[in-house]
């Protein structure tokens, strides 16, 4: 790591000013305020894509980072799909290693030679877990021959087709998702459907937006290490310690504006790509007018002030520009997520800068019929405990099928997290259900931490919290869990699919740090135990 | 209330003092980013005792140690090539057993360290006082960095 100087590249050869603010701040992001841009599409159509990874310098805010990419993007191209139709990629790995601490040693750099190792999961397609398809326990190293994935994506002819909105696609082995989401390993998959004919939203200007979090060292390179939380601007520190930024971008862009004309609606379609950081999100002066949520659509448009994205959650929202030219921001306000040392702390993410001809464009109001639960009697209640350990000073539980980065039984890792008081084991099956059924799952926090609880494949709606009854028809793939409390979820496990997959927390340092579990789907008709079906 | 206890809160009232000048000083949204400080090499619990440390010149460094009612105390005498720049508590409860606050240091290298230097953070507490939830990670209430100095 001597090829440069950590002074120069942080852009800060100023000098030494520690203890004039309490965690440091900097101004290494000077160069803000270019027009959003859209981001590049990969064409699925024709037979299958190649997404390849690898690193790539990029310019975020003047300052160099270089970071692992898909086919060279931050974030990675969008994929639009249509329900029904099946689409291939091959995920090619070329990633080599970035972000080596100083001083490390061949043993050290080997020890987190899984960093490199990836698959890719296709977060809220309703498709297949099973190998081939989205398949999030395989293993890909560098430079291995790429691996394949066919997705079939349900169409009218299952009686359940996709939902139309936004998905997304991000990397999924298991000890390495975190480094990976904070490189900005991150793709939006638009659904496109019934929505999308909705007058007011088909004349509407559409932008994608992928939110990351980049945790980078002055090389601008993200660290690989082992990682601990801490209190301050920047959530996270490595072991050994080097110092740390967190940038926060949107479509790879430090503080972009947005463009908009007076009076003028635009369809925004957000994606909180950030592995850690909740985003609550809010527009000077204006509301938001809220179509989607998790990759599913509303029946009515939904006026909101703020809305409130745990990392993995999708909003898609209209935006009326006020009737006059101006600039307003748009920041994730300060937010208390449980993290060591209070709140996260307010950041501007971008300015809408409205100018030009004054139109009025009309909002939406009735929507589209989004899917239903089926009418079918609760089969199976389960609970699942959530309970995070920041201390360091639990002993390693040991992790038969996830140990990587040489832990070991005994030895005292930085975190653990459990679930049902359990790291993940990539060979237990705790949860089995059938496809086809209806369940409730009461997920219980122990912690203050806000984990979010996401499950693959099925949605889910919330029918209570903290034993509350809630009357709340909107599906999720991804909810932010009450600290200290409950949320009881109803999900219907769609007929068509089984295999095994994961239910997980989606802040990703606590899955990568065992809060995640298997759930096995059984074919439809299958018979649970007495202790495989609770009630 | 014992003399000790006293003092313990008189203590906590310090630190609580500073972190408030600190965050009406600096923290503000706007300012935040346009400040232009370097961040801190940040060292918590799990750092401790830990090999392979480099510091680069010119850069500073952050101790942060779960307590309160713990009080942690940075040793002088038992460190080396480092210079206090103050220290704050930061409340954080309910995130480890036995604790509700974070104490934050902050150090610069010293003006004699120069590259290829040793040196060490020597931060203590008492131990009749650590939470169990602390004691395989801190044993005996003792925290220690060992580092050494590079180019930068």
């Amino acid at each position: 790591m001597d090829r440069r100087n950590f002074l120069s590249q942080a852009g800060a050869a100023t000098a030494l000013t520690a203890g004039s603010s309490l965690f440091g701040a900097t101004s290494l992001f000077a160069s803000a305020g270019q027009p959003l841009l859209d981001i590049p599409e990969l064409k699925v159509d024709d037979g299958p894509a190649d997404l390849v990874m690898a690193g790539k310098d990029f310019t975020v805010g003047g300052r160099t980072l270089t970071l692992q990419s898909y086919n060279g993007g931050l974030p990675g191209p969008t994929v639009r799909i249509k329900p029904g139709q099946t689409f291939e990629w091959n995920l090619i790995n070329k990633m080599t290693p970035l972000g080596v601490p100083d001083g490390a040693s061949d043993e050290q750099q080997k020890m987190f030679e899984h960093l490199e190792f990836t698959n890719v999961h296709t977060h809220g397609l309703q498709v297949s877990p099973k190998e081939g398809s989205d398949y999030i326990y395989g293993t890909l190293k560098p430079n291995e021959k790429p691996l394949n994935y066919r997705y079939e994506v349900p169409g009218p002819l299952t009686g359940r087709p996709q939902p139309a909105g936004l998905c997304w696609y991000h990397p999924h082995f298991h000890s390495s998702t975190t480094n990976q989401a904070w490189q900005g390993l991150a793709g939006a998959i638009v659904v496109e459907g019934d929505i999308d004919e909705v007058p007011e939203i088909k004349r509407a200007r559409e932008r994608v937006i992928v939110m990351n979090a980049l945790l980078v060292n002055p090389f601008g390179e993200v660290p690989r290490a082992a990682i601990a939380p801490n209190a301050g601007f920047s959530p996270f520190t490595s072991i050994p310690s080097v110092p740390t930024d967190l940038i926060l971008t949107l479509n790879g862009q430090l503080q972009p504006t947005i463009e908009i004309q007076p009076g003028e609606v635009q369809r925004w379609r957000l994606l909180a790509a950030a592995p850690h950081r909740f985003y609550w999100l809010e527009l000077d002066g204006h509301e938001f007018y809220q179509i989607g949520q998790d990759g599913i659509p509303l029946a009515e448009t939904r006026p909101v002030k703020r809305v409130l994205m745990a990392p993995g959650n999708r909003v898609e929202l209209m935006v009326k520009a006020k009737p006059y030219g101006g600039r307003f921001p748009l920041r994730a306000i300060e937010y208390e997520q449980g993290h060591p040392g209070g709140a996260r702390p307010q950041r501007l993410l971008a300015t809408m800068v409205i100018s030009g001809d004054i139109k009025d464009d009309p909002l939406p109001t009735k929507l589209v019929s989004p899917p239903e639960m089926p009418d079918l009697p609760v089969s199976c209640r389960r609970t699942v405990t959530f309970k995070g350990e920041v201390s360091g000073n639990e002993p390693h539980q040991g992790e038969p099928g996830g140990g990587h980065g040489g832990a070991h039984a005994g030895m005292l890792p930085p975190v653990q997290f459990y679930l049902d008081g359990q790291v993940f084991d990539i060979n237990r099956i705790d949860q089995n259900v059938v496809a086809g059924t209806v369940e409730e799952w009461t997920l219980v926090n122990q912690d203050v931490f806000q984990h979010p609880f996401h499950i693959h494949v099925n949605p889910f709606q919330v029918v209570a919290m903290n034993d509350q009854p809630v009357y709340d028809k909107t599906w999720w793939d991804t909810i932010a869990l009450p600290s200290k409390g409950s949320l009881t979820i109803r999900t219907y496990f769609r007929p068509d699919v089984d295999g095994k997959t994961v239910y997980h927390c989606h802040i990703l340092p606590h899955e990568d740090n065992g809060m995640m579990a298997n759930v096995m789907i059984h074919p439809k008709g299958t018979k649970l135990s007495e202790e495989e079906c609770p009630q | 209330m014992t003399i000790l206890s006293r003092f313990r809160l008189l203590l906590i009232g310090a630190f609580a003092a500073a972190a408030m000048a600190n965050a009406v000083g600096g923290a503000s949204a706007a300012s935040f980013e346009d400040e232009q400080d370097m961040r801190p090499y940040i060292f918590t619990q799990q750092h401790n005792g830990k090999p392979g440390q480099f510091i680069r010149l010119g850069w500073p460094l952050q101790v942060q140690l779960p307590g309160n009612p713990s009080v942690w105390t940075f040793q002088a005498g038992e460190s080396s090539k480092i210079e206090p720049r103050g220290h704050a508590l930061v409340f954080s409860p309910h995130r480890i057993d036995g604790t509700h606050s974070i104490f934050v240091f902050d150090f610069a290298l010293s003006a004699d360290a120069k590259a290829g230097d040793e040196g060490v953070i020597t931060i203590t507490t008492d131990p009749e006082i650590l939470p169990d939830s602390l004691n395989k990670v801190l044993p005996a209430g003792k925290y220690q960095i060992k580092f050494k100095v590079m180019h930068p």
